[in-house]
């Protein structure tokens, strides 16, 4: 895999707006402290990285420091190598980048066409592009509505074929399942995995856990305007220690009193079929080849035999709460 | 320029656009028709005794009219697609943001200027129909340039409201108000000013409240715009104030709002 773009410690410090500061002096307290992203990412060709956080950790900011509107404070940027740190540079950085904001709602006299071909100009490309842009995400037959007569879900394929103008290396797609209907998404499944099957990136941030887990390859997690963990599936359950649970089913008496003598081991009885079915949850690492053997040969004692052995993948979500702390049930977390 | 023209062609047929024409057709052609009329007795002692004073006459119906439609044109072309997440995208694109603001202040500014310099030129034979002569070509070059440079200034001026603006009532707020105080108020502002400085406001017709007044006027684009044209007048009804000051507000106006803009676009946060 070839390294696109990289982001070394890049720092982002948010405004604080002058009413705050206004108001701060005139109370004469000290000034509120001012929210920070702090990230390292390596986006490479052919992945597609889940960017999952809670509301407020600093996902959309960094898509936008990622996609070269916002400028860092700190911190190293790469492109291809090299170091992005002018605006020219930003301009070669953007044009490797497609970026679908967050919920635009385009409105106004314009249709889709014009905003299409607007951004072909822009990109000193055709204006004739826009038409087999708008082809791609299927919105040709609108083409030459105006904007405000657009349904959600059109919108949010407005703004797909956006950020697809110009072919770009890096897609930055931040909720871009918002308002799709189900047929829709399953055809943005299939075109994500498409690109990247041809060596773009795909950085998708969303908060429709179950979706995400669905095509992305590996995550990185946001919390407060950090970066907490990133990488493969595994390696993030791993580093989480969630990658834990075990189901073993089998036949004659049940092993759960003998396994619950480790107190690393944690038993669960479940009602399934055959004369057992336990789900083993270790506290202390996941559950490797060597241990599944070991349990099995400790379980295959007397007449009990171990049928069937399971590992259970966590789901994003519990790999989102783990390292985030969000317990379980309503639990919205303050913004900083 | 291709991405101005494009802009350009959908800004021209928008539904505002479509109602400022018969305005613009009304207040601009219309009062050269009726300024022109060697037969119309206009009110006050106002004299018409020649194309110049015609053009500069029919420069308040363009004062209330063309720069209003600036106004109403540019007050949400950033704090509209700032809100709706358009503007986000636009930024993330390969292309230089002084290029880009560029583009959006010149597309707010010519969607108006085109038109308004094409009823202009009309209005010159509108001239040459009622008097009978052409105005001479430096006089016509110097109204319609200077209306043209008049509403680049309100663009320039909208156009920094509405990067500034973090709703589209507050842009519009802040547009329409600029406009009111250079167009209604601007005098109640320069009688207050003299009045702290001394200067005898009771008589407006006081030599030293008209030098005074010609001084105040450098800082509205308003009256710089009725300067330049007063200019053109027969020699007694020309200002007072020195050429080289009018020609500076003039470069001053062109200048200074087109930096402030373009440095806030530059970094501006969708």
């Amino acid at each position: 895999m070839e390294l696109l773009m990289e982001m070394e410690l890049v720092q982002y410090l948010y405004p604080i707006p002058r009413a705050v500061i206004a108001s701060a002096k005139r109370r004469k307290k000290s000034m509120p402290k001012r929210g920070v992203i702090e990230a390292s990412l390596r986006i490479e060709s052919g992945s597609i990285v889940g960017l999952v956080g809670p509301n407020g950790a600093g996902k959309s900011t960094l898509i936008s420091i990622m996609a070269g509107i916002l400028p860092i404070q700190n911190g190293i940027i790469r492109s291809n190598g090299n170091t992005v740190r002018s605006e020219e540079e930003r301009v070669n950085l953007r044009s490797r980048i497609g970026l679908m904001p967050e919920r635009v709602a385009w409105s106004g006299p314009a249709t889709p066409l014009d905003v299409i071909q607007r951004l072909c100009i822009i990109r000193g490309l055709p204006k004739e592009n826009a038409e087999s842009i708008l082809e791609r995400v299927g919105l040709s037959s609108r083409a030459r509505d105006r904007l405000s007569s657009l349904s959600q879900g059109m919108r949010q394929r407005l703004s797909l074929g956006a950020s697809l103008i110009g072919d770009p290396e890096i897609l930055l797609l931040d909720e871009p399942m918002n308002g799709l209907d189900p047929v829709a998404q399953n055809a943005f499944r299939t075109m994500i995995r498409e690109m990247a099957e041809k060596g773009k990136a795909i950085i998708v941030s969303s908060h429709q856990l179950n979706e995400l887990e669905r095509f992305v390859e590996s995550i990185a997690i946001m919390n407060h305007g950090k970066i907490v963990t990133q990488g493969s599936f595994t390696s993030v359950e791993h580093d989480l220690g969630v990658g834990q649970r075990l189901l073993i089913s089998g036949i004659g008496p049940s092993p759960a009193s003998s396994i619950s003598e480790n107190p690393l081991i944690t038993v669960t009885e479940l009602d399934e079929e055959g004369d057992w079915c336990l789900r083993l949850t270790r506290h202390d690492q996941t559950w490797s080849q060597d241990l599944r053997a070991a349990l099995i040969e400790r379980i295959n004692v007397g007449n009990t035999r171990v049928a069937s052995v399971e590992r259970i993948p966590p789901d994003l979500e519990e790999i989102l709460r783990t390292a985030t702390g969000i317990s379980e049930g309503i639990n919205l977390q303050e913004e900083e | 320029m291709r991405l101005l023209l494009h802009d350009l062609k959908v800004k021209m047929v928008t539904p505002r656009m479509v109602i400022l024409y018969p305005l613009l057709i009304l207040f601009i052609p219309g009062a050269v028709w009726g300024f022109s009329d060697p037969n119309a007795s206009l009110p006050g002692s106002i004299a018409v005794d020649g194309a110049s004073t015609v053009m500069f006459l029919s420069s308040l119906f363009i004062l209330l009219s063309a720069t209003l439609g600036v106004v109403l044109v540019g007050f949400d072309s950033i704090s509209r697609p700032r809100l709706t997440g358009e503007l986000a995208i636009e930024l993330s694109q390969p292309m230089n943001r002084t290029m880009l603001g560029m583009n959006h202040l010149f597309g707010v500014w010519l969607s108006v200027a085109i038109p308004v310099a094409l009823l202009q030129i009309s209005s010159l034979a509108i001239i040459e129909h009622q008097m009978g002569t052409f105005p001479s070509i430096m006089d016509s070059f110097t109204w319609i340039g200077i209306t043209a440079l008049l509403l680049l200034w309100y663009a320039s001026i909208q156009m920094i409201a509405s990067s500034m603006a973090q709703d589209l009532g507050s842009s519009v707020t802040f547009g329409v108000a600029t406009w009111m105080l250079f167009t209604l108020m601007w005098l109640l502002v320069t009688v207050f000013i003299a009045t702290i400085l001394g200067v005898d406001a009771t008589n407006t017709a006081d030599p030293t409240f008209i030098a005074f007044q010609e001084h105040a006027d450098l800082f509205s684009p308003n009256g710089v715009y009725q300067l330049v044209l007063q200019n053109r007048l027969p020699e007694a009804s020309q200002p007072t104030v020195w050429d080289g000051w009018i020609d500076l507000a003039v470069v001053c106006w062109t200048t200074i709002p087109i930096a402030v803009f373009l440095r806030r676009f530059r970094n501006l946060k969708p």
